[in-house]
């Protein structure tokens, strides 16, 4: 499981490390050939439009790793210890919840999709593949946040063996 | 109905501190499923899709990364080292210093927290050798942070831009004279302190200031070619973010030649994640403030509002106390995508230019950077100098009256933001 886990942090990092730079260098390389009159690289724009939503999203589980995403933990922090802890874990199922969801209708959404196939105009790609970033996304929100009350189950037993 | 659930699902969401991004999509699944809205769910996933679909957003990435690349590459002390140079020879000469190196630093970053990280790490455990209190040094730090949205580059400038139909490049031009204004108010209150407390003034020779420009030139150069770029037609901003990333990288490789290529491994991952953390807040707030639209609630509310009072001055005023309260609580790019249906309408009203509301609003919501709780200046100020958040927060409140009388100053006499934009449109 652990290694499972790792896995799948370095995807989300290789997605990074590919989608970015190629961003760059389409862009980049447009924006040059245009300027010196080489003619325009028509695809470049959509490419790193795609490009740029398989990176955000895949950036997302990363986040929530990090416990980097803004929230408000004023309320929050003004409770006991205990109540804290539930309230971490409630937090936890509460963003777990929010990737089932996107991901069972983004999951909807692609089926249509597949049925009913859409063609990127510039590329032809269908434009599924695209939306598979956000399933990619949410599904990593579930693994994260189930992660997060993971660990502050096993926190719970810690403090309590440590009480004793 | 629908408004109730909506906001009353949101505010619940952020009290237990779930992340903005995830509150802003669940609030919006329970509303339309609560208010038995006969929308389809799968809008909101559509809605996050499209929202984040565009070639002019991919500026921020952009620029987040040539902003990143940049300090990796050791400019922050090279900025600080000409700021100090420059101003270092008056009253409370570091704080000063803090203040002009984030109005440089914020002409390469985009963002609050990279500034006052940048600027921070540096200048905090300087001013504290110098006898400025920790808190205090942390205060002055994250008041200055709110230069790096009001400096150009700036990504809420680009979410504005985008949303609001106005045109980036006269954004950022329009940015410059409130910042100048803004490190005024800081450097006056700065040196009403450094006069009071008796605080150690820098010296400072011609020949290390020359040193230290020739040092800063190829850095401060860059903001110069994004503008000019734009400016001169060359490029979107997009493309001049995606230039300017090229230009990092090449004098921080070859010129400065303090990142190697195996460093930006980091820098590529580092900016990766938090263009996905400004994305996520981008689209969910997308698919809420569709869920807005579509029930004419930013009608409501603007209708509500201008019946209230037609005077203007009252309106505006209305306008910046709203937006000092949701920046207290919300973020940035959030704030931006929700109000702006409801202020754009307002403005017309009340013929307010749609390019005076977008910097005011940046203004505005930085502000709210520097105001418990949702402070992320203070949050990273504190972070560097482990001083604590209250007592950042009791040093910071002269800075934020100050920033406050600049809002006010640009709300009521708008030629100040609007000068620089029209002497380049003609």
């Amino acid at each position: 499981m652990k290694l499972l886990l790792a896995k799948i942090n370095n995807i989300e990092n290789y997605i990074l490390l590919i989608t970015f730079p190629l961003m760059l260098l389409f862009v980049f390389s447009a924006t040059v050939s245009r300027t010196f009159d080489l003619g325009s690289i028509m695809w470049a724009e959509e490419a790193s439009r795609y490009l740029m939503i398989w990176l955000a999203f895949a950036g997302i589980g990363l986040g929530f790793k990090k416990n980097a995403h803004l929230g408000l933990s004023f309320v929050v922090n003004k409770f006991s210890q205990k109540v804290q802890r539930i309230l971490y874990f409630v937090r936890a199922i509460i963003i777990a919840l929010f990737g089932v969801l996107i991901s069972y209708y983004t999951y909807s959404l692609i089926m249509t999709q597949i049925y009913n196939p859409q063609l990127s105009p510039s590329l032809g790609i269908p434009i599924w593949w695209v939306y598979l970033a956000i399933l990619f996304g949410s599904v990593l929100i579930i693994i994260r946040s189930l992660q997060m009350s993971w660990a502050s189950i096993k926190n719970e037993i810690y403090a309590e063996d440590a009480e004793l | 109905m629908t408004i109730t659930l909506l906001l009353g699902s949101l505010v619940i969401l952020l009290l237990l501190n779930i992340p903005i991004a995830v509150s802003l999509g669940l609030a919006t699944f329970i509303a339309i499923v609560g208010g038995g809205l006969s929308i389809p769910l799968e809008v909101i996933p559509q809605r996050m899709f499209t929202s984040i679909d565009s070639f002019p957003f991919m500026a921020i990435p952009f620029f987040m990364l040539a902003g990143s690349i940049m300090q990796s590459g050791g400019i922050s002390k090279r900025l600080i080292n000409f700021a100090k140079n420059l101003v270092g020879a008056l009253p409370g000469g570091l704080g000063i210093i803090a203040v002009f190196s984030s109005g440089f630093f914020g002409a390469i970053s985009g963002s609050n927290a990279a500034t006052v990280s940048a600027i921070g790490k540096i200048m905090i455990p300087s001013m504290e050798k110098e006898k400025y209190g920790k808190a205090y040094a942390s205060a002055l730090v994250a008041a200055s942070g709110t230069l790096g949205v009001v400096v150009p580059p700036s990504v809420p400038m680009i979410t504005y831009g985008v949303i609001s139909g106005v045109s980036i490049s006269a954004l950022f031009l329009a940015g410059i004279i409130p910042a100048v204004l803004m490190m005024i108010a800081l450097c006056l209150i700065i040196m009403f302190i450094a006069k009071r407390d008796n605080l150690p003034r820098g010296r400072v020779s011609f020949v290390e200031l020359i040193k230290s420009f020739a040092d800063a030139i190829l850095s401060l150069l860059m903001p110069v070619i994004i503008l000019g770029g734009i400016y001169g037609g060359f490029f979107t901003p997009t493309e001049a973010a995606a230039v300017a990333c090229v230009y990092a990288l090449i004098i921080t490789i070859f010129v400065y030649r303090e990142i190697k290529v195996k460093d930006l491994y980091e820098i590529v991952l580092g900016s990766g994640q938090t263009t996905a953390i400004v994305f996520f807040v981008i689209a969910t707030s997308s698919a809420f403030s569709w869920l807005l639209t579509a029930e004419r609630i930013p009608e409501t509310i603007s209708n509500a509002i201008l019946s209230i009072s037609d005077n203007p001055i009252l309106i505006l005023l209305l306008i910046n106390l709203l937006l000092l309260v949701l920046g207290v609580f919300l973020e940035t790019n959030a704030i931006i995508l929700l109000v702006t249906p409801v202020l754009l309408p307002i403005a017309a009203q009340i013929g307010f230019d749609p390019l005076v509301l977008g910097i005011i609003m940046i203004v505005n919501t930085s502000i709210g950077m520097i105001t418990p709780p949702m402070a992320l200046n203070i949050f990273v100020a504190s972070g560097i100098s482990h001083a604590s958040i209250e007592d950042i927060s009791k040093k910071v409140v002269p800075f934020f009256i100050a920033l406050v009388a600049v809002v006010i100053l640009i709300t009521y006499v708008p030629d100040i933001i609007l000068f620089l934009p029209n002497l380049f449109a003609k």
